[in-house]
């Protein structure tokens, strides 16, 4: 662990290094993305405007679940969501067969090599966003919903973690294709909405077979006191989703056939 | 068409300046139509029709020299623009089969469009359910702009931004400078190959899945003025991410204003919310900005009426705008072009 860590900090270490050459579109960066973050929550806010609203949540409870999903891809980007950058990247390339020779395994060195210091500015920006939905909270959440809000947040984590895993594993056959960012935006984008604006079977849909719903709606239910059962059968789901995609990515390494075929 | 040459005939003055002719003689004597249409890459065109129009008039009056003189412009300018139409259908088909190579990655979007698609249907569903109008939008009206907007954005999309400013910070611009066609003419033509495709494997399928899956009324109002809308918007859309992309001869490594100008223009224009939803002052803004002719508009004939900041125009009137909108992008493209030929270093030049 100790020896995983400073890799991961050397990483980091030498990116910033190399950022810093362009240090000004890097600042840049990092406040397009948090603006670009504040993207939905300004149409959630322009449509509440007109006297609008998504029937049963008033704005501030809107703008919590949107910002959760934010904090929640905040920390999945930098630190893991780089393995799909990295498989598409080398797989393409042809040097993703330097990842196996490494004395790590794979997937820590495809995680590591895919980390990105821009997407900080995620983190900084969700970090914003869940700061401003607390305080314009009229109640404050209390402990016990605090400690639900940690363990469905980790399993929005493990969710994020189980499609970078299952992405990345399809780069190794669907060589290059960039357009897997765009299944990724079009299938999370139903994580940012409370789940009650879906039918029934579409909502069971999102907690039960692919959770997510976990990503902003069930740790934001948690700090607003809304929850209740099926957010912890969706969580074992999420930890079965990772299992799942552990295997299947760790399979589709086994079938990559490297740059010589 | 003339447009075309002159970033051409501007490419082969720097290459002058620099003590070189770009290796074409016909460069060494700028300023002549046979030396700007051999820098273009167009054999003279006065050869064997000029010299047998001299032949059958070997001493003219002037009024005649005149009036052959004139023919022979118009015939020139005619066989230039045929070479220039003979290029970009060249261009755009070498286009087509280089991303038909990939056409699995542009097919990911039957998948991907329907799914935004159904976020949408739900959350307006859900609001409408407490309402008939919003915004002067019934239900049926908000998805259908969000439909329209779906399949027009397949008909428009492009990264010439991206593309342009590769080149500029790579240096692999400099091999466009000396070309016979300006690479705003290039890329356009490559973008007609790329969306050509993208009207098979994303406009069409998605098309007949919100029509037929989800039971969305896509069709125009009227055809002619839509054909006419999207077309423009494809043009605006092209030219506001060329200049996007022009900025790279200011900005060495420029993704991230990219990135800002992407946001404001998606934002602006209307991609994720019908722009009447923003405050009254904010559609004045939007309405003087280029960003609505991309899609917003587009949309807006498409669906037989246009509003915006309370200025309601017919059909006919915003598609006018639109175009001049469109002429005006044009000349700021060429002007950031020329201002953008002097500042550029790349290796050589």
């Amino acid at each position: 662990m100790k020896s995983r860590l400073k890799c991961l900090l050397a990483v980091m270490r030498v990116n910033f290094a190399a950022r810093m050459a362009y240090r000004g579109d890097f600042f840049i960066s990092l406040a397009i993305m948090l603006t670009g973050d504040m993207l939905l929550p300004l149409v959630t806010l322009l449509v509440y405007r007109t006297g609008a609203s998504f029937p049963g949540w008033e704005l501030h409870e809107a703008i919590l679940i949107q910002a959760v999903f934010t904090l929640a891809k905040g920390v999945a980007f930098p630190f893991f969501f780089g393995i799909i950058w990295t498989t598409l990247d080398r797989v393409r390339e042809g040097t993703f067969d330097l990842m196996l020779i490494k004395p790590r395994s794979p997937l820590f060195i495809s995680m590591i090599n895919g980390l990105d210091i821009d997407d900080f500015g995620r983190l900084a920006s969700g970090g914003v966003l869940f700061g401003y939905a607390l305080a314009v909270m009229p109640e404050k959440p209390d402990a016990p919903a605090w400690l639900q809000f940690a363990l469905l947040f980790a399993c929005a984590l493990v969710v994020l973690f189980a499609v970078s895993l299952l992405l990345s594993g399809l780069l190794f056959k669907w060589v290059g294709s960039s357009r897997v960012y765009d299944m990724f935006d079009a299938l999370t984008m139903f994580g940012q909405y409370p789940g009650t604006l879906f039918s029934k079977g579409f909502l069971n849909l999102l907690l039960y077979v692919l959770p997510i719903a976990m990503l902003g709606f069930l740790p934001a239910s948690a700090l607003l006191g809304r929850l209740d059962g099926s957010a912890w059968l969706s969580a074992l789901v999420c930890v079965a989703l990772a299992v799942l995609s552990w295997g299947y990515w760790h399979g589709m390494l086994k079938q990559y056939t490297s740059a010589g075929g | 068409m003339r447009d075309e040459f002159r970033p051409a005939a501007e490419n082969n003055r720097v290459a002058q300046a620099h003590g070189r002719t770009a290796g074409n003689p016909a460069s060494e004597v700028p300023g002549t139509s046979a030396g700007l249409e051999t820098a273009a890459g167009l054999e003279p065109s006065a050869g064997p029709g000029a010299a047998g129009a001299a032949a059958k008039n070997p001493e003219p009056d002037a009024h005649g020299t005149a009036a052959v003189g004139k023919a022979e412009a118009l015939r020139r300018a005619a066989a230039a623009a045929r070479r220039h139409l003979e290029a970009a259908r060249a261009i755009a088909l070498a286009t087509y089969k280089e991303w038909a190579a990939y056409r699995s990655h542009m097919a990911a979007t039957i998948l991907i469009g329907p799914v935004y698609f159904l976020v949408q249907y739900f959350i307006w569903n859900a609001i409408y359910a407490e309402r008939d109008t919003l915004n002067g939008f019934s239900l049926d009206r908000m998805l259908a702009y969000y439909g329209v907007m779906s399949v027009i954005t397949y008909l428009t999309f492009d990264f010439a931004d991206w593309n342009l400013q590769m080149l500029i910070r790579t240096g692999r611009y400099v091999t466009f400078v000396l070309r016979p066609v300006s690479h705003r003419f290039y890329a356009l033509s490559q973008k007609i190959g790329h969306r050509t495709l993208g009207f098979f494997f994303e406009f069409l399928p998605v098309f007949l899945i919100f029509l037929f899956v989800f039971r969305i009324d896509l069709m125009p109002a009227s055809f002619g003025w839509a054909l006419l809308s999207v077309l423009l918007g494809f043009l605006m859309t092209f030219l506001v991410n060329y200049c996007i992309g022009l900025t790279a001869f200011w900005l060495t490594n420029a993704a991230g204003v990219r990135r800002m100008f992407l946001l404001v223009r998606d934002l602006t224009a209307g991609v994720f919310l019908p722009l009447t939803f923003f405050p009254e002052a904010v559609q004045k803004v939007l309405f003087v900005l280029p960003f609505q002719f991309m899609q917003y508009v587009p949309v807006r004939v498409w669906l037989g009426e246009y509003e915006l900041a309370g200025i309601s125009l017919t059909v006919p009137q915003i598609v006018g705008l639109q175009a001049l909108a469109v002429l005006v992008m044009w000349g700021v493209s060429e002007g950031l072009a020329r201002l953008g030929m002097r500042r550029f270093t790349g290796v050589g030049v």
